[in-house]
Parts: structure tokens; C-alpha cells; sequence
């Protein structure tokens, strides 16, 4: 059952149709250390130039012979297909609102902007595949209302290069997810890890509970009993940055893409522009 | 001893349980409010809330990180609770400074007698004395005292206690307390009688204390069990200076030195030295014991000094002495005599050879005439006779002159003989005298020294009474003036009829006694005793601290 604060968010998604905006699987192309020139396929021939286009399709050899911009066209790889894949381990509810909120925005955008869907929901054997626009509800209704109680999906990528894979995680364990990106190291391309971030998670003057505290793990159980202060907190979010770099690091070397933004607070989750940093910049041809 | 002020006695207050040395509750009971801390504590207490988390490694670094602070720290606000609560209860409790107990006033006896002038060390006891009482008045706020000998405020001054030494009774107005009975201990028998008569009067609750030096434990003045402190000085060890006990002037006159004789407290180091200083002529001069140190050790110690240093002179030995502030030499030796002299007659050319040695070595003014006669001054005399005998204090030479009542008629005859053992004709060569003619001598009394007779009759007399050097021969007969023996023997004479001074004497260390106590090894000092002190509330203080913590609360809860 949807929220009332759902279905707001839910409206304003028509709001970044306007906007050049896609998942940021589609720019995967340009992540990690994935041979470009293999992911842009054959060359297909040249179209004129239209600024905003990425600069480095642009044939600076006819520039310099004949003073034109033109771009060079590609057979095109382009990501067509947004694959979703989403960590329904418990320790996700943590972030459950925002979790949500994100999952739609992708789904909604996917089904506008690019050609389908497919959602692959924690462990579940089988993926959910959503063709067009006319599946948004469908779609919409499951984000909403799958549960955070599975486990965590195989970050398989599809064979299928036009495909762009998105998964969301806590990525926590750290040392299991590790393990699981490795695993899949030689078939990787083009998958872009993302954690959505809570906020006091990356910045010091965020708010958080202060005072003795018994934190409990969402997931594995086990609880630390800590006396939350600045100094504490301080040294979470230094712990949490260094985390970052190392997934960051970890994934690069994999052949993969990491990305840790912020989820907007409360106050902000009906603000577009609070939205903006999930998303790339990016005009498709179709 | 009635009229001694000594200060009365402070009301007592009620004391209550001593806890510790210095903390006290009237009311001991209301500490088992104390019992409430735990109570405040658990007031406190802040349940774990749980919080749900999917980063629990992280955290945990970021703990571990954290270290020794993550121990877990007392809240400033229930600190501020638990020591409101403490001062409040502790107020209540009538927390404060137990009652002392001990002596509630103290007299301070102070010996100023010389030989407390003495330096133990570089100061002198009087000063070691007063530093070493200060603590027993000072440090007692609540213990009232007087201080008899020497003021409480002036202590500064007490290196003028040198120039006290010429004050007949040891009195010095501008030395004493201001606000206390007046009563210098001078006499030796009278600070322990002092004391004992003032521990006696103020009784068991005042302490007396004596500082003294170290003849005060022969008196039995101090008990272990009564009110009277002693504290002795004295020299403690062998290291101690020595000090000058006696000295005495022997003047060998006419010669240019005096002799001095020292006799120190104990024997003096190779190399001491005794430094005069004659404040008269502002000079200051030092010099080496000599003669008599190194054959008798114990003995006194000799040295030679000017004649011209006189006539009074501080003396103080080097290195180190007992008495630098006391010695007092009187150099009261015979001044250099420079008198007339008259030869008569005058153009005699026998008694020209001996004038002219005289005027030589005793610098003595020739009179040629009748006129410039002075009283003490020397007359040589050939052949004639002396009507009666003069009162003119001159000192006469006579030869061959008749003296009052010697007969004119008879010459003496005989052969010579010398009184060899008289000090004057010691180590003179007689032998080659020979008299053949001589006048008489008259009737001699006990007071004239028969140095040479011819047969019966006195032929050479010294007769001090007269002041009076008679030969029967006048210098022109038996080859007389020709005699080496002579100018000795009339210098001699010289010596025994010249005016005479008194000997010099140490001055102000006349009292032997006061000496060689000064010079003994101090006595065990009883400790002094621990002074009464009232009980001292702290309320005042506690209730401070409890608004202080009160509203520090406030304020922080508030914030």
C-alpha cells in the first residue's frame, strides 16, 4: 500500500522528463577501465555535432580538415535497457524510504527513456522484465511493495552489451560483497555499484542520536553498545569515507563502476533537484 | 616575674568527631545522607536505546579508533548533581577543622647575652635563634605570645646587636616589641631563672621558649615533661670557629712592636691569622701567629704587632671566629717616650757621649738651658749632690752625685759584685769594670734594687720609687764612660722607670665564663610544641560550592 508521501513522490516523477536525465547506467561506457572503443562498436558514419554532445565523439580530424563538427557515429552500444538489480537483505530498511523513492525514479525514467526494465529483486531466481511506459504501474506497485527480506542478488551482468546494469546496495558485509564482485570479475561489464547514503553517514553535521546507545545490525543481529557523541561520529564518517574508497577501488579494479550519493532527508525527498545527483545528464538518440 | 603580660586565654569552642587530621563533623550523623548518591546516580541513569544500524563494522572501527574515550565518562550534569549533594550534606554535617590541641600562648625568652652575638656557621645564634622561633608565633594565628629580649618586628635589625655590646645592661629600646614586657636576660644564672619562673607562672597551657646558649642545660631549667622548650646554642663540631677566649699585651718598650698573647677556644689551624682593626685610624691589617704556635699547641698564641696600631682595636681571627661581633682589644700599650732631657752640668764633656746616645735612641729633646722643663722627663746628673729627693716625676741618671742623706765623708771599698740574676744586667760583660774611687750611698729602702755593691756599700741602684738610676762613680772616673755594658744598662732602667701603661685586655669577652660556655657543644634541643588551633567551621565554603554547582546545573541543563 502506497504512502501518501509515495504517491507525492510518484507525481513529481513526470517532472524529470523534462529534464536530460537518465540512470547513470547508461554512462557506464565511460566508468571503470572498460575498452571504449570495443563498447562503442563499429563505426558507422558521422552526424553533425549538436553541443551537449559528449566531445569525445566529435572527429577532430574533420574539424581540422574542413572546419566542421561532426560527430562520429557509432553501431551504437548503448545501454537501452536498464537492469536493476536490488539487495533486499533486511539491513535495507534502514534506508527503505529513499530505497524506494530511487527504485521508482530509475523505473519510471527506464520505461520513458529507455526501451524496458528488467528488475531483479534480491535472490529471486528469476528477473521481472517491464517492456514500456504502459508498465509503470505494474512496475511502481512492486517497488513499492516488495519486501526487504530476501537476500542479495548475483551481480551477473547480462551478455547482452546493450544492457546496463544498476545494483543497490548497503554492500554490507563488506568483505561478502567483496567476495561476490569478485566472483563475477571476468564476465564484468558494465555494472555500476551504488550505495545510497543516509546523510549523517557522510557528513559530520548531519543530525544523529546522541547519548548511550545499543546498536543492533539489521541483518546479522549483533548489537555494540556505544555512547554516541561528535567525536564518535566524527570517526564513523572518516571509517565510512575510507569504506567508500575502498569499494571504489575494489570495483574499478573489477571492471565496474561504484557511486555513493546521499539520499535527500525528509524535508527534501519532494525536491527534484535533491534527485539530481542519481542521475547522469544525458540525451539519448533513439 | 608578677608583672609579666602575659596574654590571656582564648575561649574554647565545642569540638565534635574528628575524622582525619584536619576534617571534623559537629554533627556526624547527617553524613549518611550520603546515601542519596546512589540514589542521584540511578536518577540519572540513561537506558541503551536501541538503534538500528546495517554499518555495524564500521562502527566498530570508528570505536576502536575512539580508544580509552570510549570509556564512559560521568555526565557533567550528574557530576554537578553528585557534588552539590556532597557539599550540601557536609555543610550540614557541620564539616570544619578539628580543634588542636596544645600550648594556647607562648613566651619567647630570648639570651642576648655575648656570647649569643657569637656565628655558628655565618650567623649568629641570636639570629638562628629568632629564625628558628619564627615558625611558633607565625604560624599560629590563633596562639597569642609575647617575645621577651628582642623585638617581634625587628628582627632585621638584629645584626646591630654589635654595636650593643657597649651598653652597660643590654638594653635596646629601639630591639624591643612594641606590644611586650620589657625584660633583657642579660646575667648569665638569670634566663634560665627567667624562664623557669615565667613556665612556672603562666602554667601548663602556655609553652615557654628558651634560646639560649649551652650552659642553660647545667641549670636544669628545661624538663621533658613541662612547659619550658629549650633550644641550645653552641659550637657543634670541631668545625666550628675557634674564638679568641683571653689576649694580652707584653711590651717589651722600647722596642717598635708589642707582643701579643692569644688564647683561642680551640687550637688554631695552620695558617690563622688575626686581623686588627682600629676603627680610630680606620686601618686594618692582618697578621700571622708566630712565636709559641707551633711549640705548644694548646697553648697561647703569640704574635707582634705595631705599636703604632693602638690605642683600641677590634681583633678577629681568620678563617673563621666565634666572636666577630665581641672582640675588643684595648691596646693600652706605653707610648713611644720621647721625653726632655737635661744633662748637668751642661758643657760636662763625660756626659756628652751618653746624651747624645740618648737623645739618638729615645728621640729626646736636649735642654740647654733652665727653662722648657716638663714633668716625666729625663735629667742625666754628674757629681754634685741632690738636697732632697725631687717630685718632679723626672727620671734621673745619676753618677757619683750625693743623694739626700749619704754622707759626704768615707769612700766604700771592697771588691765588686754584680747581681747576676737581676733581669737588667742579664747577659752584660762586668768584667772589665774596675772602681778605685766612689761616694756613698745613703740608707736604702725596699723599694731600691742593689744591682752592683763595692764591698758593703751599694755602688749601682735602680730605686723606682724615686725613679732613680745612682752609680757611685761619676762617668769621668774608673773608666766608666768607656764601659759597653752601659747604654744597655741605662735603656734597661729606662724600661723599668719610664711611666707605665696598663697592659692591654680583651674588653667586652671580660667574663671568662661568658666565654668558654659560648665555646661549648649545644645541648639536645626539645622540640617545640605544636600550638593550639580552634576548630574551624567550613560551612561557608560548602554552601558556596552547592549554589556553585546548583547553578552550573541549571545552566547546562539548560543549554
Amino acid at each position: 500500500m502506497a504512502t501518501a508521501e509515495a504517491l507525492a513522490f510518484d507525481a513529481m516523477l513526470p517532472v524529470f522528463l523534462d529534464l536530460p536525465a537518465l540512470p547513470p547506467s547508461v554512462d557506464l561506457d565511460e566508468r571503470g577501465r572498460l575498452h571504449l572503443r570495443a563498447e562503442w562498436g563499429d563505426f558507422k558514419g558521422h552526424v553533425p555535432y549538436v553541443p551537449g554532445d559528449d566531445l569525445r565523439f566529435l572527429d577532430w580530424s574533420v574539424l581540422a580538415r574542413s572546419g566542421q563538427r561532426v560527430s562520429r557515429r557509432f553501431e551504437l552500444i548503448q545501454h537501452r535497457r536498464l537492469r536493476l538489480l536490488v539487495d533486499a537483505s533486511p539491513s535495507m530498511r534502514l534506508r527503505e524510504a529513499g530505497l524506494r523513492d530511487l527504485l521508482c525514479l530509475y523505473g519510471f525514467l527506464a520505461l520513458h527513456r529507455l526501451d524496458s526494465v528488467e528488475l531483479r529483486w534480491g535472490d529471486e531466481p528469476e528477473p521481472r522484465r517491464f517492456e514500456d511506459s504502459g508498465d509503470w504501474d505494474r512496475l511502481r506497485d512492486l517497488l513499492r511493495t516488495l519486501p526487504l527480506e530476501g537476500g542479495c542478488p548475483e551481480p551477473v551482468p547480462d551478455a547482452d552489451r546493450s544492457t546496463g546494469s544498476l545494483l543497490v546496495s548497503d554492500f554490507q558485509p563488506e568483505d561478502e560483497w567483496r567476495a561476490r564482485l569478485a566472483r563475477h570479475r571476468e564476465e564484468g561489464q558494465g555494472l555500476l555499484c551504488l550505495f545510497p547514503r543516509l546523510g549523517f553517514e557522510g557528513h559530520t553535521d548531519r543530525p544523529l542520536p546522541t547519548g548511550r546507545r545499543d546498536l543492533r545490525d539489521l541483518e546479522t543481529g549483533k548489537r555494540l553498545q556505544v555512547e554516541l557523541g561528535s567525536r564518535l561520529h566524527a570517526l564513523f564518517v572518516e571509517e565510512q569515507r575510507d569504506f567508500e574508497h575502498d569499494m571504489e577501488a575494489c570495483c574499478r579494479d573489477l571492471g565496474h563502476g561504484f557511486l555513493a550519493i546521499d539520499l535527500p532527508d525528509d524535508e527534501h525527498r519532494l525536491d527534484f533537484e535533491a534527485w539530481l545527483p542519481f542521475l547522469t545528464r544525458r540525451r539519448l538518440r533513439r | 616575674m608578677g608583672g609579666l603580660p602575659i596574654p590571656a586565654a582564648p575561649a574554647v569552642q565545642a569540638g565534635g568527631l574528628e575524622l582525619g587530621a584536619e576534617l571534623g563533623f559537629a554533627a556526624p550523623w547527617l553524613l549518611a545522607l550520603l546515601l542519596l548518591v546512589p540514589i542521584l546516580v540511578w536518577l540519572h541513569r540513561e537506558p541503551a536505546r536501541e538503534l538500528a544500524t546495517d554499518r555495524l563494522e564500521i562502527w566498530r572501527r570508528a570505536l576502536a579508533r575512539l580508544g580509552l574515550r570510549r570509556r564512559r565518562r560521568l555526565p557533567p550534569s550528574l557530576l554537578l548533581a553528585i557534588l552539590a549533594l556532597v557539599a550540601l550534606v557536609r555543610a550540614l554535617a557541620g564539616a570544619g577543622r578539628p580543634e588542636r590541641a596544645g600550648p594556647r600562648r607562648f613566651a619567647a625568652v630570648l639570651d642576648v647575652s655575648p656570647s649569643m652575638a657569637a656565628r655558628d656557621g655565618g650567623r649568629t645564634r641570636t639570629t638562628a635563634a629568632v629564625a628558628a622561633s619564627r615558625p611558633s608565633w607565625r604560624g599560629s594565628a590563633e596562639v597569642e605570645g609575647v617575645l621577651y629580649g628582642l623585638g617581634r618586628e625587628r628582627v632585621t635589625e638584629l645584626a646591630r646587636f654589635a654595636a650593643a655590646r657597649a651598653l652597660p645592661a643590654g638594653l635596646r629600646a629601639d630591639l624591643l616589641a612594641e606590644d611586650a614586657a620589657v625584660l633583657l636576660a642579660r646575667a648569665e644564672r638569670a634566663r634560665p631563672g627567667l624562664a623557669r619562673a615565667l613556665a612556672d607562672q603562666a602554667g601548663p597551657d602556655c609553652a615557654v621558649l628558651l634560646s639560649a646558649t649551652a650552659s642553660e642545660p647545667a641549670a636544669g631549667a628545661a624538663r621533658d615533661d613541662d612547659n619550658l622548650y629549650l633550644r641550645g646554642f653552641g659550637s657543634p663540631d670541631a668545625r666550628s670557629p675557634a674564638a679568641i677566649l683571653d689576649a694580652s699585651f707584653v711590651d717589651p718598650w722600647p722596642a717598635a712592636e708589642l707582643e701579643l698573647s692569644v688564647e683561642a677556644a680551640r687550637p688554631l689551624a695552620a695558617g690563622a691569622r688575626l686581623v686588627l682593626r682600629s676603627p680610630v685610624q680606620g686601618r686594618s691589617e692582618g697578621f700571622a701567629f708566630g712565636r709559641g704556635s707551633g711549640d705548644e699547641p694548646d697553648g697561647p698564641m703569640l704574635l707582634d704587632v705595631p705599636r703604632a696600631f693602638g690605642p683600641e682595636v677590634e681583633a678577629r681571627l681568620e678563617p673563621g671566629d666565634g666572636f666577630v661581633l665581641d672582640e675588643l682589644l684595648l691596646l693600652e700599650a706605653r707610648p713611644a717616650w720621647a721625653p726632655t732631657l737635661r744633662a748637668l752640668p751642661y758643657d760636662d764633656p763625660d756626659l756628652r757621649v751618653l746624651t747624645e746616645f740618648l737623645v739618638g735612641e729615645l728621640g729626646a729633646r736636649e735642654l740647654r738651658d733652665g727653662t722648657g722643663d716638663e714633668a716625666g722627663g729625663l735629667e742625666l746628673r754628674e757629681g754634685g749632690r741632690l738636697e732632697a729627693w725631687p717630685d718632679d716625676g723626672r727620671v734621673r741618671l745619676c753618677f757619683g752625685t750625693l743623694l739626700p742623706g749619704a754622707a759626704a765623708e768615707g769612700r766604700p771599698e771592697g771588691p765588686l759584685e754584680w747581681a747576676r740574676a737581676a733581669p737588667l744586667l742579664l747577659d752584660l760583660d762586668l768584667s772589665t769594670l774596675g772602681v778605685e774611687e766612689a761616694v756613698l750611698a745613703p740608707p736604702l729602702d725596699d723599694d731600691a734594687e742593689v744591682l752592683v755593691s763595692l764591698g758593703d756599700a751599694p755602688f749601682v741602684v735602680l730605686w723606682p720609687e724615686h725613679r732613680l738610676l745612682w752609680c757611685g762613680s761619676e762617668l769621668g772616673r774608673n773608666r766608666l764612660a768607656s764601659q759597653a755594658f752601659l747604654p744597655l744598662l741605662v735603656v734597661r732602667a729606662l724600661t723599668r722607670l719610664a711611666p707605665v701603661g696598663a697592659p692591654g685586655r680583651l674588653l667586652a669577652l671580660a667574663d671568662p665564663e661568658e666565654s668558654r660556655i659560648a665555646a661549648r657543644t649545644p645541648p639536645r634541643s626539645r622540640p617545640t610544641p605544636a600550638f593550639w588551633r580552634p576548630r574551624r567551621p567550613y560551612w561557608p565554603e560548602l554552601v558556596a560550592a552547592f549554589a556553585l554547582c546548583v547553578l552550573l546545573r541549571a545552566a547546562l541543563v539548560r543549554r
